[in-house]
Order: C-alpha cells, then structure tokens, then sequence
C-alpha cells in the first residue's frame, strides 16, 4: 500500500498484540500480525485497522504535510503547560512541627526550634522573587514543617503576596497543607476572607492513621483531624477542603480501607500515593516492594470504580492524570510526572531561611545533607540566576524523555514523566538507568492497566473514567 | 550465518550475532534494556559478527536459556525500531520543529 509511516512508538503487550501510540498520545491496539503488515506496507486500507492508524496519524496517504501540520498543533498543545513558566511556588514558614510521621520527608525540627521559623525580610524577598516568574497564575502553597505552628508568618505572606497582586494583576492562589490539629475558628475565619484552601493528610481509618501520623506525644490524631476537617468545611466550604494519602507498608494491604474512609468523611476525591523514599521514610524501614503497591493500586482502583458505579462520586487523582492524558487533546502538567520535569519550571520552594529548591523532594534530600537540588537563596540569588541558571536548563534538557535511553522508546512515554530528583536519589545520578528504576516500574504497569481497562470498551467504566476527567458525577437515570 | 547461533558455557549465554541483520545499534539498545538483570559483554569476532555474552546477576530470579531468547526477541524489536524510523525520523524532526518555533518561524520551515 502506498502510505507514509508516521512516528510510532510500540510495545508487545503480548504474543498476538502490540501497543502502538505517537507523540501526541494517540494510541491503538494492533494484532502482530497486522503490525507485520503495517510496517512491511502491505495492510489493507479496507481494513479497520487502517482506518484507525489512518484517523490517529500514524499512518498518511497522502497531504503529508498536512499531517505533518495537524501532529504539530497536537504536540504543542499536550506541551502548553510549560508556556506559563513556575506557577506553583511552594513556601515554608517553618520547619517545626508537632506531627511525628512514620514517613516524615523533610526530618522536621521540634515545636519549641524557633531559629527554624522564618523571617520577614525573608519573606518578603521571596515575594517579590515569586512575582517575578511570568505566569499568570501565581499558586503559594504554605508546607512545612506545620505552618499553623508559625501562622503570623503565613497571614504575613499572604497580605503582602495580596499587596503586590494589587499591581500584577494574577490569578493567585492559597493553600495551606496542614495537620489541622492546631487549626482554631480564628484563623479559619481569617482563612476564609483571604480564600485560602486547605489540604491535609487523611491516611486512613483511626488506626491506620494513628499509626502513620502520631502526634509527637503520642495522641490521637485521627479524630482532631476528622474534627478539624468538619470545622474547616463549616468555614470554608466542602469545596475547599482536600486530603492526600500516603502509602506506608502499614495500609499497604488496607488501601479499600482507606477509600471507605474518603467516603465515610464525604470527600469525593482521592489519590492513591505510593511512598516518596525521603527523609525518615527511608530510615524507618517502611517502604515497600513497588509490585506490591501496583498489585494493590490495580485492586483497589477496581474497587473505587465500583464504588462510582454504585453510585457515590470519588475520583482517584492517579488514574485521572493518566486518563486525561490518554484520551484527551490537552494538557496536564503535574510536577512530579511530566516531561521536561516540572523541577523549578513548573513548580519551586522557597525555604524558611531563603533557600530555593527545585522541589519540595529536592529540600528533603537537603535535609538529609545533600544540597544538589539547591538552586540558591533569596537573599543573595537573583532572579535570572535562580530560574535561568546552566543547572535549571541542564536538569530541564536532560529530562526530555525525547531523548532519554529506553524512554525515547517506549510506547507508555507519552504519558509518564521525568523525575530528576527521584532517580538521583535512588540511583545517584538525575538521568537513571530506567530498566531498573522502580519509578519507571510502577509508571509502567499502572499505566498498562488503565490502558486494558480503557480496551474493555466498557460503558459503566467509561462513564465513570470520563466523569472523573471532566470533574462531573455522571447523570444518574431517576428510578 | 544469518540465525543468531546460542551457547551456553557454565553461568555464561554466547550468542553470535550477523551486524548484517542486526545493526551495532539495535544490539546495543537490547543489551542497555537487559543490563539490569546480566551483565553484557559485547565483541567483534569478524567482520560480520558479534559475540554478546550474558552473565546472570547474582540476584536475578530468571535462567540463562530464558533470559537468552527474551534477549533474541529484543533485538527484533529494537531493529523493527531502527528500520521504522528511517521512514519517518525526518518527519519527526520537522513535526518537533514546527511545534516549538515561533509563528514567525513558520514560513522559513515551509520554504
């Protein structure tokens, strides 16, 4: 047949199927031996097969470069996330917490540490530092440490980021990540006027939670939270509440435990996070093997399906990434999984005492001794150095999995990401060895099974699949 | 010889490989794809000829035999990859090109 080949990349799922996708993310499920035909020009344009790789632009008859037009405009529009530069600016007011979790990354200081809070003149440079990246969205998102242990530093930084906002005119954003254990109505109803959301850390039923985020003293955490939660609801609104999880090998094998908590507290959203090997997450011994987390991450996704079919709605934010970028046109940059990495471009933090990282992953290997992922400071770095530096570009290009070994291959890339951090900190160098990087072992099989799940064609799967990329609860019929 | 020729020699897997079948390249990346599981040893025994050895890793759960034909099937693949993209490398070239230039750009890559 008289057809160009356009780029593919593919992968043999089994013996008789074989994964193709391009640089845009379209994809198609082909048999070996239609894969034989096509790449030997011999397969039939009456074939559906054809019609398909035809549709998805792998395949031309003829305008090429028409095509050649079309798979431009696709590629740069899945890559418009890097056209804002740094949007998410992530600030620390403190390093001193009162949580003792299994899994703490950053290696927090004791409450009573206060030479680990910080201060104006350094809040203030971080300001300014902040506004000067071009995005027009600005997010400042308070970690800590917990930032309520220093919230005058926080009401500081929000009034002067608002302040600057008069003149720059963005679409800023607060958020504060928090253990709420120290949250009072005060600060709520402070809060509240300066639109601030919230985003805490719900692991789990009472004793999955207490087991992974004690307080330091040993109470109870899991009830103040859930208190806390339905104070911050009452003030804010349900909408600005979330909770993230993280995956220790203590609810490991709990995970549908975990959903039934979401529910059991109303919230309709839940990212099943595996562990980030950090800070004291690597010294307690709480890690896990990665096939254990995905055998558990694939049941557990089958069961939050179901629970959306039965009728409650709750995303599952790992999958919904991976739809969005399967089977939609559009952009979705997320830090931690995009390529070029997100490392400084897509999102910063500042630290309390004016250091700048490229991730809040690369602070943590800083408090462990490693000071690689140090861009500089605040008080003595400027802006063009901070952001436009040989190091930011050198981690950035190396990054591209365009031309990373075995990425630049693989059929799944399109929707993977580079961590620069992650591998060095596993592997000790930024670009990996990728055959034995966990990352891109966990990466991979999660997003061979939405896949498969995806060619099931099944109606009640993608009703729920398109309800979470679109942020809707489906329609239910009325009985 | 055109089959890939397979010795075993105690903890060793000899593989003769025809270049004129099988690209320095594609052999390359099939041993960059299993180096995590064997060590690779790679050396020209004639003009036409490899000689890849594979050493299991002391921690690897799979047998030689296994990790031998795995490789075979590997080496099929990355050479499909390499014959593929000699028809459609330059259109990726210029699909890149044209997504990232500037719209001033635009005429100049069409000319």
């Amino acid at each position: 047949m008289n057809y160009q080949l356009f780029p593919f990349k593919f992968e043999t799922l089994n013996e008789d199927e074989i994964f193709l996708s391009n640089e845009a993310g379209e994809f198609c499920f082909i048999s070996n031996n239609e894969f034989q035909q096509l790449i030997n020009h011999d397969l039939s344009s009456d074939s559906e097969t054809y019609l398909d790789l035809k549709a998805k632009q792998i395949i031309a008859e003829s305008c090429v470069n028409d095509v050649i037009d079309m798979m431009a405009v696709k590629l740069r529009t899945k890559k418009s996330f890097l056209d804002n530069f740094t949007a998410l600016h992530m600030v620390v007011p403190t390093l001193r917490c009162n949580s003792n979790c299994v899994y703490c990354q950053v290696s927090r200081k004791n409450i009573d540490s206060k030479n680990f809070d910080m201060s104006k003149a350094t809040a203030k440079k971080i300001i300014n530092m902040i506004f000067k990246s071009p995005s027009p969205s600005i997010k400042i998102e308070f970690q800590g440490g917990e930032p309520l242990l220093n919230f005058n530093m926080v009401k500081y930084i929000i009034e002067q980021a608002e302040g600057k906002n008069t003149f720059k005119k963005r679409n800023l954003e607060f958020v504060i990540c928090s253990n709420l254990s120290l949250m009072t109505e005060d600060m709520l109803k402070y809060l509240k006027k300066h639109n601030v959301y919230i985003s805490t850390s719900l692991d789990g039923s009472s004793f999955l939670h207490n087991k992974n985020r004690p307080l330091q003293g040993g109470q109870d955490s899991y009830h103040t939270l859930i208190e806390k939660i339905n104070l911050c609801r009452n003030h804010l609104g349900h909408d600005h509440v979330s909770a993230l999880m993280t995956t220790s090998m203590y609810n490991l094998h709990n995970l549908k435990e975990v959903v039934d908590e979401y529910i059991k507290q109303n919230f309709n959203a839940i990212f099943l996070r595996s562990l980030n090997p950090y800070g004291f997450a690597k010294e307690n011994n709480i890690d896990y093997d990665v096939d254990k987390f995905v055998e558990n991450y694939k049941e557990t996704l089958d069961y939050v399906i179901q629970v959306n079919m039965d009728g409650y709605y709750i995303v599952e934010g790992f999958a919904t990434i991976l739809l969005s970028r399967i089977l939609t046109p559009f952009a979705t940059g997320f830090v931690d999984m995009q390529f070029p990495a997100g490392a400084g471009i897509g999102g910063a933090i500042y630290d309390y005492n004016g250091n700048v990282y490229v991730s809040d992953e690369g602070r943590m290997l800083a408090s462990m001794g490693d000071e690689k992922f140090l861009m500089g400071n605040v008080h003595s770095t400027s802006y063009d150095e901070l952001f436009n530096s040989n190091f930011l570009k050198s981690l950035i290009r190396t990054s591209c999995l365009e031309c990373t070994a075995a990425c630049v291959q693989c059929a799944f890339s399109p929707y993977c990401g580079f961590d620069p951090v992650r591998n060095y900190s596993e592997q000790g160098n930024i670009i990996g060895h990728i055959p034995s990087s966990n990352l891109c072992r966990k990466n991979k099989q999660v997003i061979k099974y939405v896949l498969e799940l995806i060619k099931k064609n099944d109606k009640n799967i993608n009703e729920v699949f398109w309800s979470w990329i679109t942020r809707k609860p489906p329609q239910r019929r009325s009985l | 010889m055109d089959k890939i020729t397979k010795n075993f020699e105690h903890d060793i897997a000899k593989l003769t490989i025809n270049t004129e079948i099988y690209s320095i390249k594609a052999i390359i990346n099939a041993a960059y794809n299993f180096n995590k599981d064997c060590y690779l040893y790679n050396e020209k025994i004639s003009d036409s000829l490899i000689e890849t050895r594979l050493k299991l890793k002391a921690n690897s759960s799979l047998s030689l035999e296994k990790l031998s034909d795995e490789f075979c099937n590997e080496l099929i693949n990355q050479q499909i990859r390499l014959n593929i993209e000699k028809e459609y490398g330059h259109i990726r070239d210029l699909i890149f090109k044209k997504a990232f230039s500037p719209i001033d750009n635009e005429q100049n890559l069409n000319s």
